[in-house]
């Protein structure tokens, strides 16, 4: 898998690059399943308005296209060149999500079903998409249907070759194109139902495109539609070929490869790379990560964790024996074991003045009781400091957190900062912390999609569970830095640490267990 | 959020402006040739049930007796075809000599055959012959004719026997 970390990372350095003009999210690079949804759109709406003047008949179906192209060019022309275009981008940005998500490696476990669902979808882009460029019946057309009827019959599924529906005259008749028609409209409205399968296993998916990436598609794909025209070639003619046709390589680029090879090279090919894309899950499974579990006892309900799920692992199903009436069930095999749960649950809170914190949903091996256990240790170790002292919560996968641990800076760090309940930075800054610094993956690049959104969403209020009003902001700093950002994640810290000598010690009461936690912080405080 | 510098902007602009560039481009070239430069198209197709084996037969009434009630009908058809064999020469060089089974796992269907094959324009002669009971193979369809072919032209070779047998279109 040495290619995958080899485009992994320039994928990693070109969405960097993009992201100073587009922000994380209007990066095309980082949206690209969001553009693929938002391109189908476009295609959707252009094609509506082409059938409306587009002739269904042998006679009608060129001359008909022909008219929309020269006599409403401002319209009609104007927008079968962005069908085109879309259609062209929609194939592009589909293999460059497919090619992004191989090699950050997200197809693995959690990811199977979305990987999975996803091939069946490359076959229903390309049909409808080559199927399209039938529907113009010029010389184009009959290259594309004769070959692709050269294609089918390779593997004899009729009894007659499907080659000669396309030879001759006679054999071409105006059903044909009621076929065409219905076989362009509904194999996207196949592909668009396999679209919304495709984001089932993933929570809160973006298939609405923000409106900069909107705005920046939609010109793109009117400037190319102003300065090279969609056109159609000379009409179909069974007796005569042009000597040269304009190919588009996006969709039709199987046609000249199997002329070079053979129909059956191309099926093996297909076949090949199909089967390679849905057993690559199962030949690289990964590591098997350690599901979250629900006490039944500290559940009630909320459902939460069910809506921050990013894989939708946590389901809430009827517990008719629970006060409430329901309860969170875990789907193991699709938890990527994140912590995103344990962060949204209300009783994971370190406030609790039990001895054994328990959570409704935690992770087993770094569930809330032992969070706060070293939460205190690491209080504890900046307590002696005078002024500035900053506990940090880190991301593991983001900057390296820990090279800024000194005699005022301890470090907690987590699998995923979605992984960290509010109430955990209340209660540092309560325990003796004067500033706290919340350390995220870059924006765009949580490894678990939500972590970074969902903890700025608690810490604004704006997503439950909140960070209490009564905690001073000022005093709070999140930063987003990829690993080998330290110099800034450094910076970022210092910057926090000099805002923080200003204000003095946070005027926060201690929290109510606080004798028990200078008993386990060794007797300061 | 705070709006990009212009340096930004310009990325962005070149990032898009790329993508569509790369849109635009790949979507018209490079071209391709259907058929080499100076060549015509030779498309021979035919798809024709060969005659079958052995011909229908009246049932005697004991074999009728010896049936089911709901399966005496009064004649039974055997039904094996003959393979289909097609030869095509082009200025007396063979280019097409295939014998063609029938379809279907009785082999009581048709006979198919779909080749494309490019041929230098200019005057040719071409000969076609169909058998379609190779026990008799003295007793089938040949045409013979001379064309002059243009190059891009499409030739086509079909067999319908309602049409008079082979058909050049």
């Amino acid at each position: 898998m040495a290619a995958a970390n080899v485009l992994d990372r320039a994928f990693v350095a070109a969405e960097r690059w993009l992201d100073a003009p587009f922000g994380a999210g209007a990066n095309p690079l980082r949206n690209l399943g969001t553009l693929a949804f938002f391109l189908f759109w476009v295609l959707a709406a252009t094609g509506i308005y082409l059938f409306i003047y587009f002739d269904t008949s042998v006679e009608g179906a060129y001359a008909s296209i022909e008219a929309l192209t020269q006599k409403q060019w401002w319209a009609g022309g104007l927008l079968r060149s962005v069908h085109r275009y879309a259609a062209d981008a929609f194939v592009a940005a589909s293999l460059l999500h497919l090619l992004r998500e191989w090699a950050a490696g997200r197809f693995r476990r959690f990811r199977r079903f979305s990987w999975i669902s996803g091939v069946p979808l490359l076959w229903l882009m390309y049909a409808s998409g080559i199927v399209g460029y039938w529907l113009v019946w010029d010389a184009r057309a009959q290259i594309s249907a004769l070959a692709t009827a050269e294609w089918f019959d390779a593997i004899g599924l009729t009894a007659e070759p499907m080659a000669r529906n396309f030879l001759g005259a006679e054999s071409v008749g105006d059903r044909l194109f009621s076929l065409f028609v219905f076989l362009h409209i509904g194999m996207p409205l196949a592909l668009l139902a396999g679209m919304w399968i495709h984001v089932q296993r993933i929570g809160q998916p973006k298939t609405v495109a923000p409106r900069g990436l909107v705005a920046a598609a939609l010109a793109m794909l009117l400037v190319a539609a102003l300065l090279r025209p969609a056109v159609s070639q000379a009409p179909w003619d069974p007796l005569h070929l042009p000597p040269t046709i304009e190919l588009d390589w996006f969709l039709l680029f199987m046609h000249p490869l199997m002329a070079a090879t053979s129909p059956a090279f191309l099926w093996l090919l297909a076949g090949g790379a199909t089967l390679l894309l849905v057993a690559l899950p199962l030949l690289f499974a990964g590591p098997k990560p350690l599901p979250a579990v629900v006490d039944p006892a500290n559940c009630n309900g909320c459902a939460r964790c069910t809506v921050d799920c990013p894989y939708q692992a946590v389901l809430l199903i009827p517990a008719p024996n629970v006060r409430t009436g329901r309860q969170v069930e875990i789907m193991a095999e699709r938890c990527a074991a994140c912590g995103l749960c344990a962060g949204a649950c209300p009783s994971s809170t370190p406030f609790r003045s039990t001895e054994a914190l328990a959570a409704g949903i935690d992770m087993p091996d770094c569930d809330v009781q032992h969070q706060r256990m070293r939460l205190e240790a690491a209080l504890a170790r900046i307590a002696p400091a005078a002024a500035g002292r900053i506990m940090v919560f880190a991301c593991s996968e983001a900057a390296q957190a820990a090279t800024l641990e000194d005699a005022r800076t301890a470090v907690l760090d987590m699998r995923c900062i979605g992984m960290l309940p509010p109430s955990f930075i209340e209660y540092a800054l309560r325990s003796g912390a004067d500033g706290a610094l919340l350390v995220a993956c870059r924006a765009g690049e949580c490894v678990y999609r939500l972590g970074a959104e969902l903890t700025a969403q608690r810490l604004a209020g704006e997503r439950q569970p909140i960070l209490r009003k009564s905690v001073p902001r000022e005093r709070l700093r999140m930063v987003e830095q990829a690993a080998g950002e330290e110099t800034a994640l450094r910076a970022a810290c210092d910057a926090l640490r000099g805002a923080l000598a200003a204000m003095g010690p946070a005027p926060l009461p201690r929290p109510k267990r606080e004798a028990m936690a200078r008993d386990r912080a060794g007797g300061h405080g | 959020m705070a709006r990009p510098p212009a340096a930004a902007l310009l990325r962005g602009l070149l990032a898009w402006g790329a993508f569509g560039a790369l849109i635009v481009v790949l979507s018209h070239a490079p071209s391709v040739a259907p058929v080499p430069a100076g060549t015509a198209l030779l498309q021979v197709s035919i798809a024709h049930a060969g005659v079958r084996l052995a011909p229908c037969r009246r049932l005697s009434a004991e074999e009728l007796a010896a049936r089911a009630p709901n399966m005496r009908a009064p004649e039974i058809c055997p039904r094996g075809r003959s393979p289909v064999r097609v030869t095509v020469e082009l200025d007396g060089r063979t280019l097409v000599d295939e014998t063609l089974a029938p379809s279907g796992l009785a082999r009581d269907g048709t006979s198919t055959l779909y080749r494309r094959i490019p041929i230098s324009a200019g005057e040719r002669q071409l000969t076609v012959r169909v058998v379609d009971d190779l026990r008799v193979p003295a007793r089938g369809y040949a045409r013979r004719a001379r064309f002059v072919l243009v190059p891009g032209q499409v030739l086509s070779i079909d067999f319908k026997p309602a049409r008079g047998g082979i058909v050049f279109s």
